[in-house]
């Protein structure tokens, strides 16, 4: 594995007024490789990317993507640097179809502005075209192409899903962040989410940080593990030391389950 | 996007997809559909090119109202204020300066674009139903300036004079109707192309969900400040030809009633494409028209003490009506429905 980090956290402190949501987190990815954070609820993870997007400001700690330091740019600068997200609650928007989605995900790689969009001729029309290639080449990725023209509102959840995943690769990132990708899907749904978030990041290279709560999936897919609780790192590390973290283990199965879950290993 | 191409017609190429008059039938509509409205004055009485003319000209500012409260999603009641501006600024660079009207109109365009700008600073903070009191303010403060500012002449208002091309004098009957339709329908060519390139998106994308917009790195006030400015700067152009048709320009032309009826036309029509702009407008002054006429011919029939004084208040009565009607049963405007009769025609006979 390189060790060549595209973004990284450093002591990272956000605080809502008495309450500390994150404390001292600190963990850096690398350009090639899928990782996940996971933890109980309410533990801090989508705190985790709310800061790197730039929703949140820490009080305390660096951001830095890129030998730049992100963390108190406004939102829209951090995305037009590279950095993808999804949400965790469909965040389409519902009156748009599937291509607009996805068009309007291509606005930071757009350069002309509604004086040359309303003209509708030369530059403004070229750059239309241009973008709809790179915007058709993505439902083909996706294999969406069935919706192009539905609006998003009537979709059922599971495409929203992956419309809002397309709307996220639209913005050419650098860095993908996934905020629970498959929340609320079937196993079905859940395989093809999968395995589109597999094909991202081994067709296009694009590092991705998965927040998610399916742990068999997660310790199936991912390079990398980080495990928060009330706001805190309590274990990192590749998957197959994770699921043996006894810290890990009582975090999420409580102390008494977590002796009776060692206890049935032992016996087998 | 997104309509239904006949039998037989296939897209190969992204241009075509994003064409609009895409078939030879829709061409040959569209062809005679323009004949018909250019030729009308040649044919039709003087008060259906008036009533028309009213409509091309208030259709222009609704327009502007349809990119910003349509698509951006930000309630303005300030647009005859700025439609105002337009008004003025053409009076006084048509009459004082004898610019010509190619001047004048994006000028009128520019200055009111300028002061939506300033007003629309506070959308910076604010959203909702604030920044539609926000726009209520600029609305009054408009009135009062044009009511009581030495260059505006007070309650005076300004005569202005037809506009001349080429030492012709573009005037009443056929030519100024002609010249109403034409600036109405090249503003139509430039909200529609705004409205599908990357500037309409965004401003879909805010109106929708401003977060998802931010992190896709849609810088908001920015794009909030251009709708604005295009909103302001359609009623600007709107307010310049208004002058040129009526001749004069006074404060109670711009009052904040006519603010709100731009408003109720965008709700009729249905606010989230450019054919309800149409049909909005159309419907609004054509009703307000039938009440004019209809109006006295009740008077005589009511009672004296029902009917009289009550019934100038009629057509707001009415108006009021017209917009919870539309507001409980077609939210979605005279436009949706159009478009339900037209795919209704087009899958017959197979509805399913």
């Amino acid at each position: 594995m390189t060790t060549n980090s595209i973004l990284s956290l450093k002591n990272i402190r956000l605080q809502f007024g008495g309450i500390i949501a994150l404390n001292d987190v600190s963990f850096s990815i690398n350009e090639r490789e899928i990782f996940a954070i996971i933890g109980p609820n309410g533990a801090g993870k989508t705190s985790i990317l709310n800061c790197i997007s730039g929703f949140y400001s820490p009080q305390k700690g660096q951001i830095i993507f890129k030998d730049d330091v992100i963390s108190k740019l406004p939102p829209h600068k951090i995305a037009k640097k590279g950095i993808a997200r999804t949400f965790q609650n469909i965040a389409l928007y519902s009156g748009m179809s599937t291509v607009e989605n996805l068009m309007a995900g291509r606005h930071a790689a757009m350069k002309q502005n509604f004086l040359t969009g309303g003209l509708f001729y030369g530059p403004g029309l070229n750059e239309e075209i241009k973008h709809r290639a790179v915007v058709e080449k993505i439902i083909d990725f996706l294999e969406i192409t069935a919706l192009r023209n539905k609006p998003v509102g009537t979709l059922p959840y599971g495409m929203r899903k992956r419309v809002d995943l397309g709307r996220a690769l639209a913005l050419d990132p650098k860095v993908l962040l996934l905020d629970e990708p498959m929340a609320g899907m079937n196993v079905e749904e859940k395989e093809d989410m999968a395995r589109f978030i597999i094909d991202i990041y081994e067709t296009l290279h694009i590092p991705i940080v998965i927040v998610e709560h399916d742990m068999g999936l997660v310790m199936d897919i991912s390079d990398r593990v980080y495990v928060l609780e009330f706001g805190r790192e309590i274990a990192s590390g590749p998957p197959s030391e994770i699921v043996s973290n006894p810290q890990v283990i009582d975090a999420y199965l409580g102390r008494e389950e977590a002796n009776f879950a060692t206890r049935e290993k032992d016996e087998r | 996007m997104g309509f239904d191409l006949p039998c037989g017609c296939h897209n190969a190429t992204y241009k075509q997809d994003i064409t609009i008059i895409r078939t030879r039938a829709r061409l040959i509509w569209t062809l005679f559909g323009l004949l018909f409205f250019f030729s009308l004055p040649y044919f039709a009485p003087v008060v259906i090119t008036q009533i028309l003319e009213n409509i091309w000209v208030t259709a222009i500012a609704v327009m502007g109202l349809y990119l910003l409260t349509g698509l951006a999603g930000q309630i303005s009641l300030g647009q005859a204020g700025f439609m105002g501006i337009g008004a003025y600024t053409t009076a006084i660079f048509a009459d004082y300066f004898g610019l010509s009207f190619l001047f004048c109109i994006p000028l009128s365009g520019l200055m009111a674009g300028t002061m939506g700008i300033i007003f629309g600073l506070s959308s910076f903070k604010i959203k909702g139903f604030y920044i539609a009191i926000a726009t209520l303010a600029s609305q009054i403060i408009l009135t009062w300036l044009f009511a009581h500012l030495e260059i505006t002449q007070g309650a005076w208002g300004y005569a202005v004079s037809y506009p001349t091309i080429f030492g012709h004098e573009i005037g009443r009957g056929w030519p100024i109707y002609t010249f109403c339709l034409v600036v109405l329908l090249i503003m139509t060519y430039f909200a529609k192309n705004i409205a599908r390139t990357k500037t309409g998106r965004a401003f879909v994308a805010i109106r929708d969900n401003d977060l998802a917009a931010k992190v896709q790195g849609i810088n908001i006030f920015v794009y909030k400040l251009i709708a604005f400015f295009l909103c302001s700067f359609f009623a600007g152009v709107a307010g310049s030809v208004f002058a040129y048709r009526l001749g004069m320009v006074t404060p109670e032309q711009f009052m904040l009633m006519q603010s709100v009826w731009f408003l109720g036309m965008l709700i009729v029509g249905g606010m989230h494409s450019l054919a309800g702009v149409y049909l909005g407008t159309a419907f609004i002054i054509i009703f307000e028209r039938m009440i004019k006429i209809i109006g006295p011919t009740l008077q005589n029939i009511l009672p004296s003490a029902m009917g009289g004084s009550y019934i100038a208040a009629l057509s707001l009565i009415v108006f009021a009506a017209i917009i919870i009607i539309f507001l409980i049963y077609e939210p979605r405007g005279l436009a949706h429905r159009w478009e339900t009769i037209k795919s209704i025609y087009r899958i017959r006979p197979f509805p399913y």
